[in-house]
């Protein structure tokens, strides 16, 4: 009898366990694709950045989304933000999905917008472009950090996958109190004024360089700085672009390496830089400790009134020659349009609205830079009304994208750079690997994958 | 009720297996799997299967988009031909030092304390020590990241005292940032290991205590006498637990030194981020996170041999 009771009792309960589940997981998954239907369609644009953090610039995106729906009654913009490191690490799980973003930022590099444009999961912007006059918009410089070869081979060439709307450069932030107690009137032209500018303040118990490793980021800009202060914009783009055979064992890597550890061997950089993370280093720099700082302009505007920031200026980083404006510098992370993309006509209107001169404008009176630059800059710049520092990255980086050439960042050229550069940079200051050592790791992450590409 | 639970789960024996008997046994074990269901139905789709299909793309080379292509074992191959990643398993034995056999030093000396002694308000002190456990490793990691700067409190401490020359950029030293981050994760594990001890302790019976007394064993033999054997269970959970954080430590070292400086505290769990996500070798990432699983596997099955013999 007992057996009976608990059959009766406990099989009809766990029989609804499992269809609790079962029903459950059903509709989990009925539940997303729901969702995600309502969100592409009907007059729905969903738009996804990776500038998290940004709040300046998201600030004004919020600004342009209400201009855009106002201008396109009827269409709502669902902006999406997500981290820079986010965006990096979902991004190639979205676009193979069967119901992507209408518009989404793609960072630049074989690993990403190459694989991408390789897979077949963005579209080739070459009819918008003509219809909205993007190739006109921008230099073909700025463009050619969005072209990327269809079978990803190449970065820089063929078909436009996608569109930046502001810029961002490297650069070197000068402390200009710091300067004329040293007796220092004018920012370094040459990279021999720069390091006796550094070896000054180092006599005089001032820190040279505010620095820091801890994020990796800062040692990644000051080998492409260096690479091009010697080697020109070619010796960069080459190794980005994998052209002329360009290695890091050549001269003008060698010169970079070993000025780098020279500098770290005279104790231009902060004591224990090791320890410091990107944004550390700007705020040791900003509370007015070190002569300069290399940042880059997105930083802007630096904390504190613009009372307390005038004191600080940025500047070109120098060149060997002291001729020519060129400086590592390239678009936000470009806007792009997924191939699954369900309003592709929209989503490029979207692009064109936020790349044009009338939003261009805005981007400025808010302090970033435009990659398309205003007609009249000085009064631009005059009734944005900016901070000190604000307005020399404002101006100088027009000046950069009008006159001059940006330069990526070297550590595009291939995937695995980034982290060696990161890691081998502290191994060559602490001493424990040689110039040829370092600059071996890093052709070892860069050699074998331009051949495997190019083998295929 | 309960009666009837025990009479229909008990194992009908041989002897009386009729079809009958038959016919209950199969019922029986279909009960069982409806129990079991929900969680195995969950355990299957987020573990096991994404475990599976880890373990067959640690044989191909994928960038996560293009067609996967059969490589054989050349990911293992890389791993174990490269300094970078074997250098990156020896770090993870070095932070099992701290996280196991140091904190469990630690709150083994702590528990013998606490455990001949009757301790007033032992339930605030069981949460105020668990507390370094509930606090989200990110929070922990930017608190001491905080600490531990050159300019921060425990250098400023060790100036005051005038220890110049011991203060130093912890996290950021070749030689000491490992041992830095294998502090805060003793600092972390601490309070879980102290309470799981305490509570074994608190189930020996005093009389234990008092017998050992009465037969003059003095602190240190009532430790090792009555104390230690009587939390040998809860030893080996704390080993287990521990073991495991330390070899799938990533939040920690992420928020502190990102592996850094140079490659002096990069361990696998970071590596299979910065490939996976980064580099976008999904097939090296994965052998590397089979081998991380492996190795937790044999750690904890070694760890729980001796006690499941016992």
């Amino acid at each position: 009898m007992p057996k009976i009771r608990f059959r009766r009792h406990f099989t009809p309960l766990s029989a609804a366990l499992l269809a609790a589940t079962l029903t459950l997981a059903a509709a989990a998954a009925g539940c997303s694709s729901g969702s995600d239907a309502e969100k592409s369609g009907g007059g729905t644009l969903v738009v996804q950045n990776g500038l998290g953090g940004s709040t300046g610039l998201l600030a004004i995106y919020q600004k342009l989304n209400q201009q855009f729906e106002s201008e396109n009654p009827g269409v709502k913009v669902d902006f999406v933000t997500k981290s820079f490191d986010d965006l990096a690490a979902t991004s190639k799980l979205q676009l193979s999905g069967s119901n992507p973003p209408d518009v989404v930022q793609v960072n630049r590099g074989y690993q990403a917008l190459g694989a991408f444009a390789k897979g077949g999961l963005l579209t080739d912007l070459a009819d918008y472009a003509k219809q909205y006059g993007w190739e006109t918009r921008q230099s073909s410089s700025q463009l050619q950090l969005n072209r990327h070869s269809k079978d990803g081979k190449l970065m820089g060439d063929g078909p436009l996958w996608g569109l930046d709307a502001t810029t961002a450069w490297i650069g070197l932030l000068m402390n200009t109190e710091v300067a004329t107690k040293l007796g220092i009137t004018a920012e370094p032209k040459t990279i021999q004024e720069l390091e006796s500018q550094m070896q000054t303040a180092k006599a005089a118990g001032e820190i040279p360089m505010q620095f820091g490793s801890a994020s990796g980021e800062l040692a990644a800009w000051l080998l492409s700085e260096l690479l091009l202060a010697q080697g020109g914009p070619e010796a960069v783009q080459n190794l980005v672009f994998h052209k002329g055979d360009a290695t890091f064992t050549s001269p003008t890597a060698v010169f970079a390496a070993t000025t780098m550890k020279s500098w770290g061997d005279k104790g231009f950089f902060t004591p224990d830089w090791t320890a410091y993370k990107t944004d550390q280093v700007l705020a040791n720099f900003t509370s007015g400790k070190g002569l300069f700082t290399l940042t880059s302009s997105r930083f802007m505007p630096l904390a504190g009134t613009p009372e307390e920031t005038k004191k600080f200026k940025m500047v070109f980083f120098p060149s060997v020659s002291g001729q020519g404006v060129s400086a590592v510098g390239a678009g936000d992370i470009p806007w792009t349009i997924p191939a699954k993309s369900k309003n592709k006509d929209l989503a490029a209107k979207y692009i064109d609205f936020v790349t044009n001169e009338k939003s261009a404008e805005q981007f400025l009176a808010g302090g970033a830079i435009p990659s398309k630059p205003p007609a009249d800059v000085e009064t631009a710049i005059t009734s944005a009304n900016l901070p000190a520092p604000s307005q020399d990255a404002v101006r100088n980086g027009i000046k950069l994208v009008s006159d001059g050439t940006p330069v990526p960042y070297v550590d595009w050229g291939a995937p695995e750079l980034y982290p060696v550069i990161s890691s081998s940079f502290d191994k060559l200051m602490s001493g424990s690997l040689s110039v040829d050592d370092f600059l071996g790791q890093l052709q070892n992450a860069y050699g074998p994958f331009v051949k495997s590409l190019q083998e295929g | 009720m309960t009666s009837s639970l025990i009479a229909g789960s008990r194992p009908v024996p041989r002897s009386e297996a009729g079809p009958d008997a038959r016919g209950q046994r199969r019922r029986t074990a279909l009960v069982g799997i409806g129990y079991l269901a929900p969680a195995l139905l969950f355990y299957a789709v987020f573990l096991l299967v994404p475990f599976f299909h880890s373990v067959y793309l640690s044989f191909c080379s994928w960038d996560g988009i293009s067609p996967k292509r059969w490589v054989g074992l050349d990911n293992y191959r890389s791993i174990m031909g490269s300094a970078q990643y074997r250098d990156a398993f020896a770090h993870s034995f070095v932070l099992i030092g701290f996280y196991t056999i140091l904190t469990m030093a630690v709150a083994l000396v702590l528990v013998g304390f606490l455990g001949s002694t009757k301790v007033r308000g032992m339930v605030l002190l069981r949460a105020a020590l668990f507390l370094p456990y509930v606090i989200t490793p990110v929070v922990t990691g930017v608190a001491w990241r905080w600490l531990l700067a050159p300019d921060g409190p425990v250098n400023a401490v060790l100036r005051a005292v005038g220890l110049d020359g011991w203060a130093r950029a912890w996290l950021g030293d070749f030689d000491w940032s490992l041992p830095s981050v294998g502090l805060i994760g003793t600092w972390m594990l601490l309070g879980l290991a102290l309470v799981l001890l305490i509570a074994g302790v608190q189930r020996i019976p005093p009389d234990l205590y008092e017998a050992a007394r009465l037969d003059g064993a003095g602190p240190v033999r009532e430790f090792l006498a009555v104390t230690l054997p009587g939390v040998r269970s809860e030893v080996a959970v704390v080993t287990v637990l521990t073991v495991t954080a330390a070899l799938r430590n990533f939040d920690l070292i992420y928020v502190t030194t990102q592996g850094g400086p140079g490659s002096s505290t990069e361990v696998p769990s970071f590596l299979v981020y910065q490939q996976a996500f980064f580099v976008g070798d999904l097939g090296l990432a994965s052998a590397m996170g089979v081998l991380l699983t492996l190795l937790i596997l044999v750690l904890t099955m070694l760890t729980l041999r001796p006690w499941r013999k016992g």
